[in-house]
This record gives structure tokens, sequence and C-alpha cells, in this order.
């Protein structure tokens, strides 16, 4: 499609009835004339206080307004100086969720600007955690639960913070099919599968990709800084888990203990500044 | 400035970009009422700063960040998401009753176009509609967007991609 039919697409979007009416303009007018009103109004009952209330009054407000100021400029000029040999680094829970609200891609991710790199750990489905559901109960079971019994997105960051011992500071969700098809995986069975297609097909582009399709929390900013080429280092758990069955006969997945700390160390110690 | 002066000023604004905006806005939060609402607040704000503008086109790109900041603020509010809830509910309801209005709605190409385009995530939905609807250029975008250059080609290039695809999915070839 060249960009004339692109345009000409558009122009079915064009919804010639929506207009920003003389009427819409007048109740603009008269807002902005309330508004007008009550600041007169105010400047008014300060002066009916008498003068020496109105120097009390005025010097509160001075200091008021110029403390924080002052206040706020040394901050910026900290915010600055810190900004300047600081990279961004973040973590990131990036989930595909189905249609049950059952999350079929568990991804815990962490992010240095300053080493350009990423590091991701796919996390089974199965995997046995700890849900902190709605009504304040903790509910132990399979983590692709976790948004279903929780409160959606953030239930799974909290589950999976807690479970790792690192704090998770945003989270991305998009739909499972979305996921799959920008991965190039068709038959999402078992977790080994899925961690060899990542491993075959996964790099920054297919990364941002993801994100940029997912409802998620991080800024435009910290998009932006993922919108280049980076290095991802794939960290595969899969050959340390145990397989529990509990007294209902359900199965589900452990993380041997050692490896669990040893995920968490390599990933805090990749969110530090220092290589 | 004085008060006259500045309000003949806004009115001269207001007829000047009012359609545009409300239909952008509409764009990001696809509620008519709410969409007006947002762009009346973009205008009380443009006129507390109208001593400021000196050229028509930092105006414009002014105002198109403050309206789509104000959508973007809404989107994320709490009155949204549980509308957004009645909302979903109400579809449900329609899909299982489809009154022989909607099927009629539902039919014609425009409403098509607008629901694929509507669906696409919001990220890539912004810079086609910014691009392609309102003939902003890349750098415009990026200024009423706050993103740098590089990412709104991006996602313009893979936003396309996506709108293609999906459009074929319904039988729409463009």
């Amino acid at each position: 499609m060249d960009d004339h039919k692109w345009k000409e697409l558009f122009s079915h979007l064009d919804d010639e009835s929506l207009q920003f009416t003389k009427g819409d303009r007048d109740k603009t007018m008269a807002k902005i004339k309330a508004d007008r009103k009550k600041v007169t109004d105010k400047r008014l009952s300060i002066f009916r206080l008498g003068p020496s209330i109105a120097t009390v009054m005025a010097l509160i407000i001075a200091a008021g307004v110029l403390l924080p100021l002052i206040l706020s400029e040394s901050n910026e000029a900290d915010r600055e100086l810190a900004s300047d040999n600081e990279y961004e680094r973040f973590s990131l829970l990036l989930i595909g969720e189905g249609y049950t609200k059952r999350t079929e891609l568990n991804l815990l991710v962490t992010y240095n600007e300053g080493r350009n790199s990423m590091k991701v750990v796919p996390l089974p489905r199965d995997l046995y955690v700890s849900i902190q559901g709605i009504e304040g109960n903790t509910i132990h079971d399979k983590l692709t639960h976790a948004a279903a019994y929780g409160g959606g997105s953030e239930a799974v960051q909290e589950t999976i913070s807690e479970h790792f011992k690192i704090p998770v500071d945003y989270y991305a969700s998009l739909h499972i099919e979305d996921a799959f098809d920008v991965l190039g995986i068709h038959e999402p069975i078992r977790h080994g599968y899925v961690v060899n297609k990542l491993e075959e097909n996964l790099n920054s582009t297919v990364m941002t990709d993801l994100i940029a399709q997912s409802e998620t929390n991080i800024s435009d900013h910290q998009f932006g800084l993922l919108d280049h080429e980076y290095t991802i280092d794939l960290i595969d758990v899969s050959e340390n888990l145990e397989t529990v069955t509990n007294d209902d006969d359900i199965y589900y997945v452990q993380l041997d203990e050692e490896v669990l700390q040893e995920t968490t160390e390599l990933l805090k110690s990749h969110l530090e500044y220092n290589e | 400035m004085d008060e006259n002066q500045k309000d003949i000023i806004l009115e001269d604004i207001m007829i000047k970009h009012g359609d545009e905006l409300v239909r952008l806005a509409n764009h990001y939060v696809n509620d008519q009422e709410t969409a007006k609402d947002i762009v009346q607040n973009t205008f009380i704000k443009c006129y507390e700063k109208l001593d400021s503008f000196r050229y028509e086109s930092s105006l414009k790109t002014w105002l198109y960040r403050i309206t789509i900041n104000g959508c973007k603020d809404y989107l994320k509010s709490w009155h949204h998401r549980k509308v957004q809830l009645k909302q979903s509910v109400q579809d449900a309801v329609k899909t299982i009753f489809p009154s022989t209005e909607d099927k009629y709605i539902r039919e014609s190409k425009n409403r098509v176009i607008r629901d694929v385009v509507l669906a696409l995530p919001q990220h890539y939905r912004e810079v086609l509609y910014l691009y392609y609807y309102e003939s902003l250029k890349i750098h415009e975008i990026a200024g009423v967007t706050e993103v740098k250059e590089s990412t709104v080609k991006t996602r313009l290039r893979r936003g396309k991609v996506k709108l293609k695809n999906r459009l074929e999915e319904v039988g729409i070839d463009g």
C-alpha cells in the first residue's frame, strides 16, 4: 500500500458530525469566567481581613511559595547531577495472557542501559507460587492463575517479585496470540519448546515489538530506550525444575532452591551500575 | 492584553482548532462527551498561557500535546476503567442480542475500519492516526507525543504492517 492509499484509508475515520460547536465554545468561556470570578473573590476577601492580617498572610504565602522553589531548585540540580552518571536500569515482567486470564508466557526481564543489555528468564506456567488474592488471602497455586486469582497483571508482578525476592518495577501484558505471533511459536505445549523458540527468535527488535503491543506501565522514555539494539541473555532454568504432585493429584513444577537464589543474585547484579 | 482581547483571541482559536482537537481526543477516548470535556480543559489552559504564544505553529503543537496528555491521563484514571468495564458488559449483551440497527452499522466499511484501527495497541494507533489522518510530520509527532523521532518511525513502520494484516483478516485490502 502506498501513502496515498493509507491516507484514503484513514479518511474513513472522519466523523464530520463530531464538532466543537458554538455551545461548546460558550461553555468553555463560561468556565473561564467562573474561574476568573473565584480568583477575584479570593483577592477581595484577603483585603477585608484588615492590613495587619494581610501582611502576615502575605509573609506566609511568600514563605510558602519561595521555600519550595528554593528547595526544588536544589533538588533539580541533584537530579541532573545524578542523571549524568546514572543509566536507566529496571526490571519488568512480560506476560502473555490467554482468553481466561491465564498467563501462558511469563518472562522476568532486567534491563541495564549502561551495559546495553537485557537478561530474560522464561518462567514455566506451572511454577508453584504464592499468589496474593483479591481478598488479601494467599493462595498456593500455579503461576498461570495469578492474574485471574489476584488483581490482574499487577498481581502477577507482585507474585514474581515475592517469589524471586527481587523488586519487579513494571509489567507489560499482551494477548498470548499476539505474543506467539511475534515469537514465531505455534504449539505452546511444553515449556521447553517455548524456551527453544525464545532462544531461536528473541532479539531486541522482537522484544521491543512485544512491549509495543502490550498494555504496560513503563514510561515512553523507557520504551524509547528499548527501541535500540542491545544484547539479550536468555537464562534457561528448565533443567532445574522439579515436578511435584500435591494431595489432589495436581501437578506443579518447582525451581531448585539453590538455582532460585543464584538467579536472583544474577538479576540483582545485572541491575547494579558497576560492571 | 486585557480580558476582552483575550476572549476574542481564544474564541478565534477555538473556532480554528476546536473540531480537529475534538476528533483527535475522540480517537483516544472513543467517547464524544469525554472528548469535548478534555478539549474544553485544553482551551482553559490555553487561555491562561495566551500571552506566551508567538507563533501559530507552536500553538498548534502545544494544543495537540495538552489534548493528548489529557486523553492519556483520562485513560489511566479509575473512572475510565469503571466505565470500560460497564461498556464491555454492554457489548457482551449486544453480541448475544444484536439489534437490526447494530447489524446495519456493523456492516458498513467505515465502522469496520474504525474498529480495526481502534483495536490496535495505542503506541501504534497514535502515530498512524497523527501521520495519516492529521498529516503531521515525523518530527511534529515526536513533539506532540514526547518520544524520539526514531521511535515514531519504528512505530509507524510496525503499525502499518500490523494494521495491514488485521485489515486483510477482515477482508479489506488497501
